[in-house]
């Protein structure tokens, strides 16, 4: 039996981050699913996830920066982030990527659209 | 209660997604540039005036200089403008430049804004150029009084061209189309590398990498130049005339517009330069051609000529430099291109490779080519490349493809469908005449 996924979906906004998390949940992920920053690297370091869904704008501490520590760390360097923006403006896709950022999707963001983002983050990974 | 609100919450968000649902966009990871030459660059003056019934904006950031002109009667789109090749040696090789969108006054005139970066730094960097580029909407935006635009068009000239194929292959969504003006591409250093193989083989000269200058200016003294070719120098003309796309109009005058004849000339990767550009070149798949009544045989270059293999470790899909790797063709959006038959510096032969990669990918249908016969290089004239971008507008407005050339066919008359207007002297030389004297 194949291990479900792990991803870490980092969204402040509740629905969104609810209906993201039941989606991929249903799709065989196991999500682990927090509302900041700061909840973010917590668990980055502790849940061991391959992916982090991040939306880059957080209330706390920011998506780049919470992108930007995660690469610069050993022990979360590998860990593939899909980046969630507000717009699909290319300045945008060029901040998720300088930040370390893997891949980049803007909002509003189909889940099927974040489902295969994360089934190839998961397939280079491995 | 508390779960079933969350659950018609998540039911609502599911709904919305559903009906959002865009174009797949499965941004890609984005691209690793070239880094820029190391040395201090100086920042020049972006300052400028806006045209009658548009405001300029100006400075510094991240990326070099920027300029960006919004007209007042501003349509919601934005033209994002990449400038070409600006050297990185010589007494300004430091300062950065920043100029205008060559259609300036039709942008502004029409409603478009548009925005140009002088990169952070000079040199060959058409990955930094992308990245510095696509920056500036964010700049723009924040001009704009928080406006941003709703569709952005990714334009530019020479390297800048370059840059627009790249963007345009490597964020392929992020754009709602792209006009590259005489573009250049990766292959163009494999042109550069086989002229200097030729050369090597008609000359008797073989460059060294530790006497390279001294060794081009000796080829230099056997060739002649324009107007004064030696016999060695005609056969070279011939080859790299064939080489770039073969004989069509005003091949001859491209050869001698800004010294390309003999610049043409670069033995640096044959010779063993190790910079990311040289050890991606490669010859090996080039086939020499030649007039043979000139006194040379395609067969002894092809057996004779000096090669070089790609080196893999840089010319690879997989990185680490997407800038130097050929265009894989799977375009998304409208891409239309414009180039002369008598460019020698970036020549023809580009678009070829361009439209083969398209075609292979299946993407044909997203990419128009023009062809325009003109003398040297990115010469276009003010209705040219207006029709080209309004030609792209209308493509993606309404989905019309526009018309475009056949850059794969015969191109001795090429150019005729859309050069506005002819050049005098239309068609100029378009071959090496055997009996032609100095």
């Amino acid at each position: 039996v194949t291990p479900a996924p792990r991803v870490l979906l980092v969204e402040d906004d509740a629905a969104t981050r609810e209906g993201y998390r039941q989606y991929l949940t249903g799709c065989g992920m196991a999500v682990t699913a927090v509302a900041n920053g700061y909840e973010a690297l917590m668990h980055a370091g502790s849940a061991a996830p391959q992916v982090i869904v991040l939306d880059l704008g957080l209330p706390d501490i920011d998506g780049w920066e919470v992108a930007r520590r995660l690469k610069s760390a050993p022990g979360t360097a590998a860990i593939r982030i899909i980046a969630l923006t507000g717009s699909d403006l290319p300045h945008e896709r060029v901040s998720a990527m300088r930040a370390g950022c893997d891949r980049h999707l803007a909002k509003p963001c189909a889940p099927g659209d974040l489902l295969a983002a994360i089934r190839r983050c998961v397939g280079e990974s491995t | 209660v508390r779960l079933r609100a969350l659950t018609l919450a998540a039911a609502t968000a599911l709904i919305a997604f559903a009906f959002t649902t865009r174009p797949v966009a499965l941004g890609r990871p984005g691209i690793t540039p070239v880094p820029c030459p190391t040395q201090e660059w100086q920042p020049g003056d972006p300052t400028f005036d806006a045209l009658p019934g548009a405001k300029a904006f100006f400075g510094a950031y991240d990326g070099g200089l920027y300029k960006i002109e919004i007209p007042d009667n501003w349509n919601g789109e934005l033209a994002l403008y990449a400038h070409g090749f600006v050297s990185n040696a010589g007494a300004q090789g430091s300062a950065l430049r920043v100029g205008n969108s060559p259609i300036r006054e039709h942008l502004i005139q029409e409603g478009y804004a548009w925005a140009a970066s002088s990169y952070r730094c000079n040199g060959y960097v058409p990955g930094q150029g992308l990245l510095d580029t696509m920056a500036l909407t964010e700049l723009f935006t924040k001009s704009n009084g928080g406006r941003a635009p709703r569709r952005v068009y990714l334009t530019g000239t020479s390297m800048g061209g370059h840059v627009t194929l790249l963007g345009m292959h490597e964020f392929p969504t992020a754009f709602a189309g792209g006009l590259a003006m005489c573009p250049a591409g990766p292959e163009l250093f494999d042109f550069f590398a086989a002229t200097a193989g030729a050369a090597e083989v008609i000359t008797g000269v073989q460059a060294r990498l530790d006497t390279l200058q001294a060794d081009v200016a000796r080829m230099s003294e056997l060739l002649g130049k324009p107007g004064a070719y030696t016999d060695k120098g005609r056969q070279l003309a011939s080859v790299e005339i064939q080489i770039s796309g073969g004989p069509r109009p005003f091949a001859m005058e491209g050869l001698a517009s800004g010294g390309r004849f003999a610049g043409n000339i670069n033995p640096a990767a044959l010779a063993g330069s190790t910079t990311p550009s040289n050890r991606a070149v490669m010859t090996t798949h080039i086939k020499y051609s030649v007039d043979e009544r000139l006194g040379l045989t395609a067969d002894a270059l092809n057996k004779t000529a000096r090669r070089k293999a790609l080196d893999p470790e840089v010319r690879n899909p997989m990185g680490p430099y997407d800038e130097l790797v050929p265009f894989d063709g799977r375009l998304e959006r409208p891409t239309l291109t414009m180039h002369g038959t008598g460019d020698l510096f970036v020549p023809i032969v580009l678009e070829q490779s361009l439209k083969r990669a398209v075609a292979a990918a299946g993407k044909d249908g997203l990419l128009a080519q023009r062809i325009y016969r003109i003398a040297g290089h990115c010469g276009f004239s003010q209705p040219e490349m207006i029709k080209a971008f309004d030609d792209l507008i209308a493509w993606v407005h309404k989905g019309t493809r526009p018309a475009g050339d056949d850059v794969n066919g015969d191109l001795s008359n090429a150019g005729l469908t859309f050069t506005n207007p002819l050049r005098p002297n239309d068609p100029g030389g378009i071959r090496v005449a055997a009996d032609a004297k100095p």
